[in-house]
């Protein structure tokens, strides 16, 4: 699965690349060189549902060094249930033009707490 | 008074839905699913990682959003299920013995049974690691359920033990809610997860002991230090080189293992090699109309594999039932030798054209595969984490000699 790609850098700019098997390849080698972004996702809290935790994702992958920012960030927010798979729990989150969205269902507990 | 259903699923995770969802789809109605957790699904609401679905469905999915969408089906098409709900037995007879709170005892008698009870973490009981036995040993599938689901952290200071799929996602995941990764420990000299997981302890700077073993737990209420040593070519520890790390929590990832203990009541035929039902290219188990698909079998690497054996196996029992699908007439067992650990289905006709999926125990570049004496496969790299593909074209069936027992060898 995958290929392993070299690329080389002359002043910041990527000037060959070896290995990639597709242009997915090439693409992904110059983002990862240039600016890193990684697949964005944690849990945050969940008052009134069913399981305590909803898992969450971002829209699009965010620069790698705001993972732990994100992360923070997301530590502070509760939500309440019920929650739609999709519905958005941050918008925008520091800035960064990318939304934080619900990955599962969280239907209310039957039980009052 | 037993009641008559066509086909019973035992297992609601990736493998039994896609199952149960294309068997209804394919005409047979009275589909149930047996699930024994309190929501459908399997493992895979607390995944909630991403990359799942990027062959299935060609996106990047997490876990929750790949299986809501079979969830979502069985719920369109009203297939039925129960959950927190035990399979106890299943006869060769298919009859199912199944408890749960509500119901009670539940005696069914079903045409056909699926199993797709996935696999079960091996636990610290099976690695026999000197020392103490404190509180802070999890299996890394408890610690993510704990994470995700339940919402408490297992613990601050973290050990990873085994460097397969799981133990590298939760080291990422331990490393976004704030505790410490100190490293993770692999007994074998190459990491066990797939190359896209390893980029993670990059990105983290998290080390990786490379031949190392744990080889003693310290503390006595809660877990202080584990000390690991680096091993030599046979595995055993070198004398004097061994550190001991200080940690609170110690998180095993050491391999998967089906789980079968219905199928051994239901009389199945078990491979040993794969520690799952011997199945032919129908899927078909040692029983007559009992079935397997996903984990059950062998563990894959990747849940959309799953999916398609599911569906395949959904397919076929529609097919039986529906009279369409007869038992093998011609049988050609499968053995894995040398390099080669496993293949599965064990055993085809030779009459049709397949995929069989194998393992190696190995990592080899440039590898000859050899099927029988006439029929070579090529792979350019093979490693252990990642399931080999190799397709039974026409062609090569031609070429296939017609003895009842083929070789599929790879030289050491």
């Amino acid at each position: 699965m995958g290929c392993t790609i070299n690329a080389w850098l002359r002043n910041g700019e990527v000037v060959k690349i070896e290995g990639a098997k597709c242009g997915r390849g090439k693409d992904y080698s110059i983002q990862e060189v240039k600016s890193p972004v990684r697949d964005f996702f944690t849990t945050v809290r969940v008052k009134g549902g069913k399981i305590p935790m909803l898992s969450v994702r971002s829209t699009r992958p965010i620069p790698k060094n705001m993972l732990i920012p994100c992360a923070l960030e997301l530590a502070k927010v509760v939500v309440s249930a019920p929650i739609k798979l999709g519905e958005p729990v941050v918008k925008n989150i520091l800035n960064l033009g990318i939304d934080i969205i619900a990955t599962k269902n969280i239907e209310e507990s039957r039980k009052s707490f | 008074m037993k009641r008559r259903v066509n086909l019973v699923v035992i297992g609601g995770g990736a493998a039994g839905l896609s199952a149960a969802v294309t068997a209804k789809e394919n005409g047979i109605d009275s589909v149930l699913i047996l699930e024994r957790n309190e929501e459908l699904g399997g493992i895979l609401p607390q995944c909630i990682h991403t990359g799942f679905g990027l062959h299935y469905f060609n996106e990047n999915l997490t876990g929750p959003e790949y299986i809501s969408r079979f969830v979502k089906k069985v719920y369109d098409l009203g297939i039925e299920y129960k959950l927190e709900t035990m399979v106890l037995n299943l006869s060769p007879k298919k009859e199912i013995l199944a408890v749960n709170q509500s119901e009670g005892l539940i005696k069914l008698q079903s045409d056909t049974a699926i199993l797709a009870m996935g696999c079960r973490e091996r636990s610290s009981g099976a690695l026999r690691i000197p020392g103490e036995r404190p509180a802070g040993i999890f299996t890394a599938g408890t610690a993510q359920r704990l994470m995700d689901i339940e919402g408490c952290i297992p613990g601050r200071r973290v050990l990873i033990l085994g460097s397969g799929d799981i133990g590298l996602i939760m080291a990422r995941r331990f490393v976004m809610e704030g505790a410490e990764v100190k490293g993770v420990v692999e007994i074998m000299p190459y990491p066990g997860g797939l190359d896209r997981n390893l980029q993670l302890l990059r990105d983290f700077d998290i080390p990786l002991y490379l031949r190392y073993a744990a080889t003693f737990i310290h503390g006595r209420d809660r877990l202080k230090a584990v000390t690991i040593s680096k091993v030599d070519g046979n595995g055993k520890p070198v004398r004097g080189e061994d550190e001991t790390i200080e940690c609170d929590t110690l998180i095993l990832s050491v391999g998967l293992i089906p789980e079968n203990e219905i199928s051994k009541k239901a009389g199945v035929k078990i491979d040993p090699k794969t520690g799952g039902p011997i199945v032919d290219e129908n899927m078909e188990t040692s029983v007559e109309n009992i079935f397997a698909c996903g984990n059950s079998v062998h563990v894959h690497d990747l849940v959309d594999h799953v999916t398609k054996e599911g569906e395949i196996v959904g397919k076929n029992v529609a097919e039986r039932i529906m009279g369409n699908l007869p038992k093998l007439r011609k049988r050609i067992y499968l053995k894995a030798e040398g390099n080669m650990r496993y293949v599965v289905p064990q055993i085809i006709s030779g009459e049709r054209s397949l995929t069989l999926y194998s393992r190696v125990r190995r990592p080899a570049f440039d590898a000859e595969i050899r099927i029988g004496r006439n029929i070579t496969v090529h792979k350019r790299v093979v490693k252990p984490p990642e399931l080999i593909p190799i397709e039974f074209t026409a062609e090569r069936l031609e070429d296939l000699e017609k003895e009842e027992e083929i070789t599929i060898d790879m030289g050491e």
